[in-house]
């Protein structure tokens, strides 16, 4: 199929960086919140992860109880998990 | 007795006192007093055979019985067989400063604590909130979060992520602060725990007890209808405990 030579030079140089560093290129003010800041992301992460405990809390009240179980449910949602994943997209690539 | 008062007074004791205290024994100090007898007043079941003190309000607060955790003296003799050990300052100070505010905290509740144990079994009591420990775990979690308790371990959380906002709980925060001021940072660092594993084992007791308390409260006025008695000695609906 023919394209225009304008438009194909159009598609090339919106994907000639990758989406993420376009982002990044943006005034801060345009950037979405959790690209913007690291602290934002920890925290967004760490209120997902407390929903999810309090969720599961209120079905299986053990969970309250324990401070063990409290905490390893914190470190697995919070470090094991995301490291875990970050390992597989790398592996992915 | 407190349901979350007891984990988040650490964090707010850490950001007064900083470099002066040690975060691990501060939050050990502030768990001793309930460590191993709390267990044993709500019952527990192991293989089949449930065990179960008598009189739980006897053995968790009185004398005979385990009663003698909850006194300003067990915060001391702990605090000083952990110098005897490890000849570490900050660790004994931090212990007891952790140990005598779950004591002081529990002077809230009808039962109270004997601060002057051995001197005195005399139990000083505030009785700003019903102690119903001696009915088990889930009447327990009902009426503490519908009187007082409920309250009062509520100034503790707002403090807690009050000083949260202010950098408490930061990476920055850990590594200038905390890690340097206790050897047990380092210690699990060289057995190839990362830093980043270890902030999140420093915010852990803060996550656990904020959730919670938001859990409980869920628990206790949404998932069931227990009603609110924020008047003193409250919840009336509750036969309140007294030694």
């Amino acid at each position: 199929m023919a394209t225009s030579g304008a438009r194909a030079g159009a598609v090339s140089s919106r994907y000639s960086t990758p989406p993420c560093r376009a982002r990044a290129a943006l005034p801060a003010s345009r950037r979405p919140l959790l690209r913007q800041s690291p602290a934002a992301k920890t925290l967004a992460l760490y209120l997902v992860v407390g929903v999810v405990y309090i969720a599961f809390g209120l079905l299986w009240q053990a969970l309250l109880y324990s401070s063990f179980l409290g905490i390893s449910f914190l470190f697995i949602g919070v470090w094991v998990l995301p490291r875990a994943w970050r390992r597989l997209r790398r592996a992915d690539r | 007795l407190s349901w979350v008062a007891h984990d988040m007074e650490p964090y707010t004791f850490q950001a007064e006192l900083k470099t002066k205290v040690a975060f691990l024994p501060l939050m050990l100090g502030s768990w001793s007093p309930d460590l191993f007898t709390k267990w044993f007043v709500y019952g527990d079941s192991i293989f089949g055979t449930t065990l179960r003190a008598s009189n739980p309000t006897q053995f968790h607060r009185g004398w005979p019985g385990a009663g003698f955790t909850h006194s300003l003296a067990y915060g001391v003799l702990i605090g000083l067989l952990i110098y005897a050990f490890s000849h570490s300052r900050i660790w004994a100070v931090s212990f007891v400063i952790g140990s005598w505010a779950h004591v002081l905290t529990d002077v809230g509740d009808t039962v109270g604590t004997m601060l002057f144990f051995p001197f005195s079994t005399y139990h000083v009591s505030l009785g700003a909130w019903a102690y119903a420990g001696q009915l088990g775990r889930m009447t327990d979690a009902a009426a503490y979060f519908s009187g007082l308790g409920w309250v009062w371990d509520g100034v503790w959380v707002l403090l807690a992520v009050y000083f949260a906002f202010r950098g408490l709980l930061s990476t920055r925060y850990f590594r200038s602060i905390i890690y340097p001021t206790d050897p047990f940072w380092a210690w699990i660092g060289r057995r190839g725990v990362p830093e980043s594993a270890m902030v999140v084992l420093y915010r852990g007791v803060f996550f656990w007890g904020t959730c919670r308390w938001i859990a409980w409260l869920i628990w206790a006025h949404v998932v069931h209808s227990y009603p609110f008695d924020l008047s003193w000695g409250g919840p009336h609906w509750v036969m309140a405990e007294h030694l």
